[in-house]
């Protein structure tokens, strides 16, 4: 090994995923003077304004095996590179509603769901919201403008206002509306989801890892899958078994051990680490490891308008309509939904109005590619024990190791709110002049969520309000495997609220000696 | 690698799926995988009846032979991957009427109607989308100008030119 730390360096903290997760993670910890190795499985990607080129070259598509309400052809959408599935992201960057985070007090018992408490208040997590949207330079917050309009965000905020809502805007963004963290303002290139060229939006590809580099103190090796924790016999990490990039088994110590691998594979190793003290996997004697996977409840509708609109032109998702994020069960469901424009450049637009349609009647569709504008529905998904990440008994993917079976099935809340969401995009868009409006729900996961989930009790979940595994005191959990509900918002901005948080937690730990 | 290793690979796709392996996701072949000759995975007048079908799935009267020939060749490189995708797509050569090239374009929408829930089709749909809606030529076609990074953004005073919502709503 010939980088920065020895592999029996042991006084190091690795953090295993360079994500939102681990990557800001890393970042605050090198910058508060603590050694880091970061074990990322991918490599690192230039950036193109090629979405499709961009989804091939980043997406992880080591094989899993889906069930259930999951589109089997391509059950998640994760990203195996260096900044994670971050990369690619849209930006939109709001925080958890309160009553989110105490979902099972406020919506009672739901059933077929197993709805929870978190165990942090959001009077305990705010001032890390706060320090995560300083941090993200998110627009429309402590003073930073909105990104400009353009004629996708006019156009969907007029049907907004047509239909009656009233809290439009353009919505809070982890973009630059100028030069900020050594990154320049918005030029509005459009292909945000191709990773921005440009790097005005926040990722941890251009803003945080570059951060932890500066400090001097940190390790990224590239194509490095982690297979293996290990631990002695007082129940704490000792290291991390992986695979180099030639497929070849290196171990490193570690003082600290931080999981930020998404919600299929950090399930997957804890459950691939299995000991005769944790014989059901680690971290998994309340056998909750991989249970309540939630996927949020994301839709799209889209339409061709009387006029034109270039909704390539800018931002992908400026604009937003938070009149519905609210808790009101009379509309037939509990939970909230945020409502947004999405634009769509065209070598990807015959799928996203209808992905089996084709003909006469759908190519003069396609040519009307100027006049379409479209919206995506975000919302959050039930918690249920049974959609879950397990371990195929047989199946071996190219590393050896056994395939993750990833099980979603909606919960009735699930499609109510679905259905819910639809008929409002439907409206906005009729509201638009459009003859015919094309809706979609989304069976490919775009968050993965809740599949280490943070709970007080130890039996009750895997982690403490920390991310701190309830079973091993230096091994975290520390993305979105973390959370025990979700709600409307995109997971992104609560990741690094709860990686800052983490942080500091680990530092404070660390200075106590607790490991 | 013996060819006694793909016993359900006819001999024409044998040098294909050797090009191939390592192929994980086939949701729209790489550009990288397309191999050259369409017409060797299947035959040449299986390549021209194919290129018909992209043609009837995506009927714009300014689509290009190469933009179909292009369809036909993601296409073989999805089958070379795909072993299932590859006996498909025979079976669906087989099944599409023996003039189908000739018929006109309504016929030849209801020959492929009559086919709807093929993996071939829904492949030939795929490649399609790739050969035609990812040519630069068809975007001129369009209006779509593609990468924005060669001339710097549309930020600026053009970046707002919409004309046909109330004055109000601009």
């Amino acid at each position: 090994m010939s980088g920065r730390f020895d592999a029996d360096d042991g006084s190091v903290v690795v953090v295993i995923g360079s994500g939102a997760g681990g990557g800001t993670l890393a970042a605050a910890l090198t910058e508060a003077g603590v050694d880091v190795v970061c074990l990322e499985a991918g490599q690192r990607v230039p950036i193109e304004q090629d979405l499709q080129g961009m989804f091939r070259r980043v997406h992880w598509s080591d094989k899993r095996i889906a069930e259930g309400d999951l589109n089997a052809r391509l059950p998640t959408y994760i990203s195996k590179t260096v900044g994670g599935t971050a990369l690619l992201w849209g930006g939109l960057s709001m925080r958890r509603q309160p009553w989110e985070l105490s979902a099972r007090s406020t919506y009672g018992a739901i059933g077929g769901a197993d709805l929870a408490d978190w165990p942090i208040s959001y009077a305990e997590l705010e001032p890390w919201y706060e320090r995560a949207e300083l941090r993200l330079n998110v627009t429309g917050r402590h003073g930073a403008p909105f990104l400009p309009d353009h004629n996708h965000s006019l156009v969907f905020k007029a049907g907004a206002r047509r239909i009656g809502y009233r809290q439009v805007s353009n919505s809070y963004m982890a973009i630059n509306t100028s030069p900020f963290g050594g990154r320049p303002g918005c030029q509005q290139m459009g292909f945000c989801a191709a990773g921005c060229i440009i790097g005005a939006k926040w990722s941890p590809y251009h803003a945080e890892l570059p951060r932890a580099a500066a400090t001097g103190r940190f390790e990224l090796r590239e194509s490095a899958m982690a297979i293996r924790l290990e631990h002695d016999a007082r129940d704490r990490v000792t290291g991390v078994i992986y695979l180099d990039a030639e497929g070849r088994e290196q171990r490193q110590r570690a003082r600290a051990v931080c999981l930020a691998a998404n919600a299929i594979e950090t399930p997957r190793l804890l459950l691939m680490s299995g000991s005769a003290r944790f014989p059901h996997g680690l971290a998994n004697r309340s056998g909750l490891v991989g249970r309540y996977y939630m996927m949020d409840v994301v839709a799209r509708a889209a339409a061709i308008l009387p006029g034109r609109v270039d909704n390539y032109k800018g931002t992908t998702y400026s604009g937003l309509i938070e009149d519905e994020n609210r808790h009101d069960p009379s509309r037939g469901f509990v939970g909230g939904l945020l409502f947004g424009p999405r634009g769509i450049h065209l070598p990807l637009f015959p799928n996203e109005l209808d992905p089996q349609a084709w003909g006469t009647d759908y190519a003069a569709v396609m040519e009307r590619y100027r006049n379409a504008a479209a919206a995506v529905m975000l919302a959050g998904d039930m918690p249920v024990a049974d959609n879950r990440v397990t371990l195929d008994d047989t199946e071996k993917d190219a590393y050896g190791l056994p395939v993750p079976r990833i099980r979603k099935v909606f919960h009735d809340n699930d499609k109510a709110i679905l259905g819910y969401g639809l008929a409002r995009l439907t409206d906005l868009f009729q509201s638009l002049g459009a003859d015919r409006v094309y809706t979609r729900g989304e069976y490919t996961a775009l968050h993965n969520l809740g599949t280490c989930r943070q709970s007080t009790a130890p039996e009750a979940g895997v982690c403490n309000g920390f991310g701190q595994t309830h079973d091993l005191d230096n091994l975290f959990v520390s993305d979105g495997s973390q959370f025990p509900t979700t709600g409307a918002a995109p997971p992104t901005l609560t990741i690094v609220a709860l990686a800052l948080r983490q942080a500091d937690y680990i530092i404070r730990q660390m200075v106590a000696g607790a490991f | 690698m013996m060819l006694s290793d793909y016993p359900h690979v006819p001999r024409r796709r044998y040098v294909l799926k050797a090009l191939a392996l390592g192929c994980t996701l086939a949701l729209e072949p790489a550009l990288g995988r397309v191999v050259a000759g369409a017409s060797e995975t299947f035959g040449e007048s299986g390549a021209r009846v194919l290129a018909r079908v992209a043609h009837t799935l995506f009927p714009h009267a300014f689509v290009t032979e190469a933009q179909l020939a292009r369809s036909v060749d993601l296409l073989a490189a999805s089958a070379a991957c795909d072993a299932a995708l590859s006996e498909s797509v025979d079976s669906l050569l087989r099944d599409l009427p023996r003039d189908f090239a000739m018929l006109d374009a309504a016929a030849r929408e209801a020959a492929l109607r009559a086919l709807v829930g093929s993996e071939a089709l829904a492949a030939a749909r795929r490649a399609a989308m790739g050969g035609i809606y990812r040519d630069p030529a068809f975007w001129a076609h369009i209006g779509y100008p593609g990468p924005s990074a060669p001339f710097g953004g549309y930020a600026g005073p053009g970046l707002v030119d919409i004309d046909w919502l109330d004055e109000d709503e601009r």
